[in-house]
């Protein structure tokens, strides 16, 4: 009986030490780390947002699906129920691509990237998506900040809805993305001459 | 004492009011020891003007070397080609395990002028000297779309404020 109490208590003195440990470690936050993107125009325009996205959406976070590294820095997937389809043409759940996303450091430990810090989608959360599609993974890339708003509730929803139509009206295509005449005729030289002009 | 108690002031407001002109960091960067080692560990890029021209342009700043790696260094940073047309972004600088990378987008680099691709490394390779964004015109780390080929005021003054001379 005697060994049986003590069995017991030691038992219990090492499951609170072992939980407390345990609930510590999850409490630490994970160090964010950030980087960045040149963006080829000022997205804080929304004529210039809805010009440069070739779909505009209201859509839920479902899950968080998957996380390629396409050109070595991390990306995350999730799938998205389109909602309300504001420019293009979208249906049912689609994947929408957010880069961004977890690494490890020098010393192996987690570390979250953020792009232009733009937070990483939440599941279970509603956003007015500007997004530009990646035939190649079938995938929705969003725009970095502008394409990724957060809508709270109905009357952020309508807001945000009002001012993508509004903006829909006289829509602005970057600069740089309107002429691709030499990448859309490119080869494999063409680089290294055009390096030299 | 009226004379201590205005001395005193000046000192605390010099320490609490902001500048007029903050200096903007990232908090790391892919300087090691003073250098930044290039090399090709997570890839290449075509647009070796355009690389070049960056790597030019931050060392006349002098403090931090950027230069190629050797077989006695440890490599800090790659460059590398994407070519991605579902992105907004001309260039990136990603931290890494390893080496950090710098990217330029074919995407967009085929079209842009000799101008707008340097301004672009430029720009990167701030980030990779640990620079941060910032909305001031005439500046390479300035965040948007523009052509400067030479490093503004603010550049250099964010540059030895956290490199030194």
């Amino acid at each position: 009986m005697k060994k049986f109490l003590i069995g017991s208590v030691a038992a219990v003195i090492g499951l609170t030490v072992y939980g407390f440990d345990h609930y510590q470690s999850e409490k630490k936050p994970v160090k964010i780390v950030d980087a960045y993107l040149n963006e080829v125009a000022d997205f804080s325009d929304d004529r210039i947002l809805v010009g440069a996205a070739q779909n505009v959406f209201v859509g839920e976070v479902i899950k968080e699906v998957g996380s390629k590294r396409l050109d070595g820095t991390p990306e995350t997937q999730y799938s998205v129920k389109v909602h309300k389809n504001l420019k293009g043409k979208l249906k049912g759940e689609v994947i929408v691509n957010q880069f961004g996303g977890y690494d490890k450091d020098s010393e192996g430990n987690s570390v979250l990237i953020l792009y232009n810090e733009d937070e990483m989608l939440k599941e279970g959360r509603q956003y007015m998506f500007a997004t530009r599609y990646l035939e190649s993974e079938d995938w929705h890339t969003a725009i970095t900040n502008q394409g990724t708003v957060e809508l709270k509730n109905a009357e952020e929803e309508n807001t945000s809805v009002g001012e993508i139509m509004s903006a829909l009206k006289s829509p602005i295509v970057p600069e740089a993305m309107k002429n691709k005449e030499k990448y859309n005729n490119r080869n494999n030289d063409d680089k290294s001459k055009l390096d030299k002009e | 004492m009226r004379k201590t108690v205005l001395a005193l002031s000046v000192v605390a407001a010099t320490l609490i009011l902001p500048s007029n002109v903050d200096a903007h960091f990232l908090g790391h960067s892919s300087v090691d020891g003073k250098e930044i080692r290039w090399g090709t560990a997570k890839g290449t890029t075509g647009w070796t003007t355009a690389r070049n021209h960056s790597i030019s342009v931050w060392n006349t700043m002098g403090t931090i070397k950027i230069a190629g790696d050797t077989t006695s260094t440890v490599e800090d940073l790659s460059f590398k080609d994407v070519d991605r047309s579902d992105v907004t972004w001309s260039g990136s600088h990603s931290p890494q395990t390893g080496a950090d990378v710098i990217s330029y987008n074919d995407y967009y680099f085929y079209d842009f002028t000799s101008s707008q691709r340097k301004h672009t490394a430029l720009h990167e390779m701030g980030h990779a000297l640990g620079l941060d964004h910032h909305g001031l015109a005439g500046n390479v780390l300035r965040s948007g779309f523009y052509s400067y080929e030479v490093l503004g005021s603010h550049d250099k003054s964010d540059y030895r404020t956290l490199w030194g001379y």
